[in-house]
């Protein structure tokens, strides 16, 4: 087995005997149901539902002689605490569309969360990207006057040029502008240092994208 | 069901994938495959930040919620207190970040000035001093210096862990400055201190 899996679980996925595996699963179970339970509470935050969902996961994670467990991929570049944690809160997700319940959307930012989807996403960054960005401030400004005259045309040259930013850069826009969150969650997210890093790249992926769209015409100073 | 060649299963990012962005270790174009579904898909995004905070805030409290583990951590931390108590003139407790995805207290501290701590160069007529502490010899830092509005107004590389501002520099008073060393250690792996801010007096 690949060294890159903990020894409880290459035990446990290795063929043995019943008693082998069982206690396997036991180590398995002390070794990281501190982990499993921290990650089942942040999805599922009422207490005993909380501790209905941990069992849960438990239960699909050593079924069918620990199925989803086989599902990791030793050679691949994620760590498979890591990777346990992915399946774990997808698991806890499923415990809760099984009881009829829904997660807390753990995406979205407090004071100035993004509404409205995609269509106030993009009017946000056309309004941004018009002005010089005030980074205490970012937020919904509204919608721009006269937009309803070039609404279609402002909106087919946005996409187009957000479609030219690197797949970072857009993702940077979509935490920041679709999901709302603060600056700190991004930093932690997209692996930058601090969340001036986060706030600096905004300032020049915004002024990135005024240069597009003045160069599609789009007056952005008016 | 095994992930397609763009790392999605159903339309999603694969677990495997995820965990990968996650820690920062999915490279090139792997990276930006992912960050290109992540910008479009809300489900993913939702995903990739909650496995974040997940792991930041269980690493910051692994006993989170477990009184037995609790107690016995309390008993020996109250131990290892009585028994070794610090000095004044000890480093502060390591607490840099590692950027290479372990998250953990490894060696780089800032020392000062103390985070939302003041500064008062004029008092002691010598030029503003920044001081933080690696344990590992042979460390490369670079320090910078940020307004409030985030804008870098001072930034140098030195091999020292001190660096005093040029005298020809004046920091606003009543102002709030931030300031962060990144460290790249002898073995590749870049740490930084976290910003701290400081108000000029």
């Amino acid at each position: 087995m690949p060294e890159r899996l903990p020894p409880e679980v290459s035990l446990l996925l290795e063929p043995g005997d019943g008693a082998t595996r069982d206690a396997a699963w036991e180590r398995f179970v002390a070794n990281h149901t501190r982990l499993l339970l921290h990650v089942t509470r942040s999805v599922v935050h009422e207490g005993e539902r909380a501790m209905d969902a941990y069992a849960w996961v438990l239960e699909r994670l050593h079924e069918d002689d620990a199925r989803r467990l086989r599902g990791f991929d030793a050679a691949g570049p994620g760590r498979f605490t890591t990777w346990l944690v992915v399946v774990a809160r997808r698991l806890a997700v499923d415990f809760l569309r099984h009881q009829g319940g829904r997660s807390r959307p753990v995406a979205k930012a407090g004071g100035d969360g993004a509404p409205g989807g995609a269509q106030a996403f993009r009017r946000r960054l056309l309004s941004l990207a018009g002005d010089r960005v005030d980074l205490e401030s970012i937020g919904d400004p509204g919608p721009e006057p006269g937009a309803n005259l070039d609404g279609a045309e402002r909106h087919e040259a946005l996409i187009s040029a957000l479609r030219e930013l690197s797949p970072l850069d857009r993702l940077l826009l979509s935490l920041r502008f679709d999901d709302g969150l603060e600056a700190e969650q991004i930093a932690r997210t997209l692996h930058l240092p601090t969340r001036f890093h986060v706030y600096r790249r905004l300032d020049k992926v915004l002024r990135q994208l005024r240069s597009r769209l003045n160069g599609r015409g789009i007056d952005t100073a008016s | 069901m095994s992930a397609d060649e763009t790392g999605q299963v159903n339309g999603h990012l694969d677990a495997s994938v995820v965990a990968a962005f996650v820690e920062g270790r999915l490279g090139g174009d792997a990276r930006h495959r992912a960050a290109d579904h992540l910008a479009e898909c809300e489900t993913c995004r939702e995903e990739v930040v909650g496995v974040t905070a997940a792991l930041t805030s269980h690493r910051t409290h692994p006993a989170w919620r477990h009184p037995g583990i609790l107690l016995a951590a309390a008993a020996a931390l109250l131990l290892a207190v009585v028994t070794t108590l610090p000095q004044d003139d000890e480093p502060a407790t390591p607490s840099g970040t590692d950027r290479n995805g372990g998250g953990q207290a490894i060696g780089l501290a800032a020392i000062s000035p103390a985070a939302d701590g003041f500064l008062d160069p004029t008092a002691s007529g010598m030029a503003a001093t920044f001081i933080w502490h690696a344990h590992e010899p042979g460390t490369r830092f670079h320090f910078t210096l940020v307004d409030e509005q985030g804008v870098t107004v001072y930034s140098v590389d030195t091999g020292d862990s001190a660096v005093s501002l040029p005298t020809t520099f004046t920091l606003a008073s009543n102002r709030s400055y931030y300031w962060y060393v990144d460290a790249l250690g002898a073995d590749g792996r870049s740490l930084t201190t976290g910003a701290r801010r400081f108000t000029v007096r």
